[in-house]
């Protein structure tokens, strides 16, 4: 054995990937790059480019979000952390559970029933113009910040794996993202985020498979995985890391900062991810997306980010590598020694999978929140959609050159601002969590104290910073920093409790709204919500899927009307026959169009076995399941006719969900 | 520890 091993002793990497390497690289980013653009043809409105017309499938939405889940930083910072302290290294991927009930059954209905487009608009809807200014603010400089801290984070990535100049890996992510976020918008961002879920999954799980091959020496990969496993101390081994110590990284800052604080804002204040559940077709699929990403999808992603951490803390500790220099290194020894030319530009471009798919979805987002909270309601009011969807294409390139700048101004003048970046997360998430969560779960938080929760929180955090003192008794025995005092992960459970005191306590002696003015807000008025997005009462009775071939007419059929059905959409616009002439949809009390569907006809038996009933909500889209959605659309069901099997529409709600002629349609009732 | 800790806050 010894004999073995000293045969199998090399240098540690000195060298960077190959040119085969290059080739993978460069090739995958045109891949994507064209992946992306094509998504363009799809975005036919506003709300297509934002939200996707709200049409797909669970497990496109869940899929897609593996990628943006797992950041730019997370193998290199996933991997060091796996090295130094063994496979507590994933801890926060596997300590998100405790609030999807709040999520499933609170949070996700009211945002989709509300049709509420951002943070800011909640925020304007359940507490009025101050807390919606104030949220538009802090959560937009922290946004456009974030793009620039993400490209400036995958700059410093890209030059320690590849040792090419940071400007240039900079450059070139900046513009193949804002390439096809523009054109494709949230669609492409899905799709591309798609592919990128599975480039960084298989890219993760190809390495660790490698590297136990390799800790295996000449046997089979059990012996790679009783190898390492073997090499670990009890401490090591243990999907936790020490209670309290060292200050650095330890259990209880964990579990407060990343399973508290950081699920609450993946959760409830991440306009990305809010995004990305408005573009399921439904509820339902939402939750079906989120059950999947939490049980499944998190504990597959911390093996894929920790891993080379853990091989190499094997492998140095039996001679196998070197030890790097410094930890945050460990990722591109394994990484390189692993794997061969070739397979290691595979791992890298999973690498750049994951840098890529969190800066489209900031993109996307942040050219949302700026449409939707500044250009539409304080610049041009009342413009044609066709007017907002080009401001978006231009509003998300901006935003993409903006966040190049920052990224390149944090390169030129030192990381200073960075710091100060990461610094302003810390300021701005406890206080807006705390605000979205009252709000949405306490019918009498009133907007004074949502107000207060923001301010108070904020300036309750800076004097935290002045004196560090004050978060001692929320510290769980863990020690400040030597150098700073400052405690490095407990500032979040202080945030949050000293948000949450102000803002109850203001509530406590502030009016709060009318039940009828937050009326579908929060958490006890769900059966509102459902009954103002459909148009009518809701039905819950569960029916079947039904498969139906497409039959164009107007004999009872419309375009999208906000009509109930066929008769009162002819009693409202009884000189529109031509879809050119559909006058625009009235706009409801909160200034956004009220919801349109096509009505379409199937037969008695058809609605019998969805069990639907005319007026109901349906969702029709291409039989073919892995479209995902993507050929879809919500129709409203008219009146019943007599030929199993089909679905009758008009040409324009045929061509509004992409459909392709010959192919048949699957149904189901929705509400 | 932790094991009970996040068990027992883990707020569900």
């Amino acid at each position: 054995m010894i004999h073995l091993l000293a045969q199998e002793v090399v240098e540690a990497p000195k060298t960077y990937g190959s040119w085969p390497d290059y080739v993978v690289i460069i090739v995958y980013m045109l891949v994507i790059l064209g992946f992306g653009s094509f998504f363009g043809r799809f975005a036919k409105s506003t709300r297509d480019f934002f939200f996707s017309g709200s049409k797909f499938s669970w497990w496109l939405i869940g899929m897609s979000m593996v990628a943006t889940g797992v950041g730019s930083h997370s193998f290199v910072k996933y991997a060091q952390k796996g090295y130094e302290h063994g496979m507590s290294s994933g801890m926060s991927y596997m300590n998100d559970w405790f609030f999807i009930p709040l999520f499933m059954f609170g949070w996700l209905p009211i945002i989709y029933f509300s049709r509420v487009r951002s943070i800011p608009e909640y925020f304007q809807r359940r507490f009025g113009t101050v807390a919606r200014f104030l949220a538009v603010f802090l959560i937009l400089q922290y946004m456009v910040g974030y793009i620039g801290f993400n490209l400036f984070t995958l700059g410093t990535v890209a030059h320690q794996v590849l040792g090419i100049d940071i400007w240039v890996a900079i450059v070139a992510i900046a513009v193949v993202c804002g390439v096809y976020v523009t054109a494709g918008g949230q669609t492409a961002v899905i799709f591309t985020d798609l592919a990128q879920g599975f480039m960084l999954l298989i890219g993760g799980l190809l390495l660790f498979a490698l590297g136990l091959d390799r800790l295996a020496l000449d046997g089979a990969i059990t012996d790679g995985i009783a190898a390492l496993w073997t090499n670990l101390s009890l401490a090591e081994r243990l999907p936790f890391a020490h209670f309290n110590e060292p200050q650095s990284f330890n259990f209880i800052g964990v579990f407060w900062q990343d399973g508290v604080a950081g699920s609450l804002m993946f959760l409830f204040i991440s306009q990305g991810l809010m995004m990305r559940f408005l573009a399921a077709k439904s509820v339902n699929e939402g939750r079906k997306a989120i059950l999947f990403n939490t049980l499944f999808i998190l504990p597959i992603s911390m093996i894929v980010v920790g891993n080379a951490g853990w091989l190499g803390n094997a492998m140095v500790d039996t001679g196998a590598v070197d030890a790097p220099e410094e930890a945050r290194d460990i990722f591109v020894v394994v990484a390189e020694l692993a794997c061969g030319p070739g397979v290691f530009g595979f791992v890298l471009a999973a690498l750049s999978a994951a840098l890529m798919s969190t800066i489209d979805t900031y993109t996307n987002a942040t050219a949302a929140l700026f449409i939707y909270d500044v250009y539409q309601p304080y610049i041009k009011r009342g413009a044609p959609d066709r007017h907002y969807m080009r401001s978006a294409r231009i509003a998300s390139a901006v935003i993409a050159v903006v966040g190049l700048g920052i990224g390149l101004y944090f390169m030129t003048f030192g990381t200073d601002l960075y710091k100060i970046h990461g610094m302003f997360q810390s300021f701005v998430t406890p206080p807006i969590v705390v605000a979205v969560l009252l709000g949405a779960f306490w019918r009498r938080f009133t907007p004074a104290g949502a107000v207060a929760a923001m301010l108070g929180g904020m300036l309750c955090i800076w004097l935290s910073k002045v004196f560090p003192g004050v978060v001692a008794p929320f510290a769980h025995g863990v020690v400040p920093d030597g150098e700073t005092g400052q405690y490095m992960y407990m500032t979040a459970l202080y945030g949050l409790v000293c948000s949450a005191f102000i803002g109850v306590t203001v509530s406590l002696f502030t009016k709060p709204k009318t039940p009828e003015q937050i009326a579908g807000l929060w958490v006890g008025t769900m059966d509102f919500g459902m009954k103002r997005f459909k148009g009518g009462k809701p039905n819950h009775a569960v029916g079947k899927k039904v498969k139906a071939n497409i039959t164009i007419t107007s004999d009872g059929t419309t375009g999208p009307t906000i009509a109930l059905s066929f008769d009162e959409h002819q009693a409202m616009f009884p000189d529109s026959d031509a879809p050119a002439e559909r006058k625009p949809a009235p706009f409801d009390e909160h200034g956004q169009p009220k919801p349109e569907y096509s009505i379409v006809r199937f037969s008695t038996d058809d609605l019998q076995r969805m069990k639907a009933e005319e007026g109901d909500l349906l969702y029709v889209s291409d039989a073919r399941w892995w479209l995902g959605g993507l050929r879809s659309s919500h129709c409203r069901a008219g009146k019943p006719h007599d030929r199993n099997g089909v679905v009758m529409m008009t040409d324009e709600a045929f061509e509004l969900a992409s459909f392709v002629k010959g192919r048949p349609a699957r149904v189901e009732k929705l509400l | 520890w932790p094991y009970l800790y996040q068990y027992g806050i883990g707020i569900f």
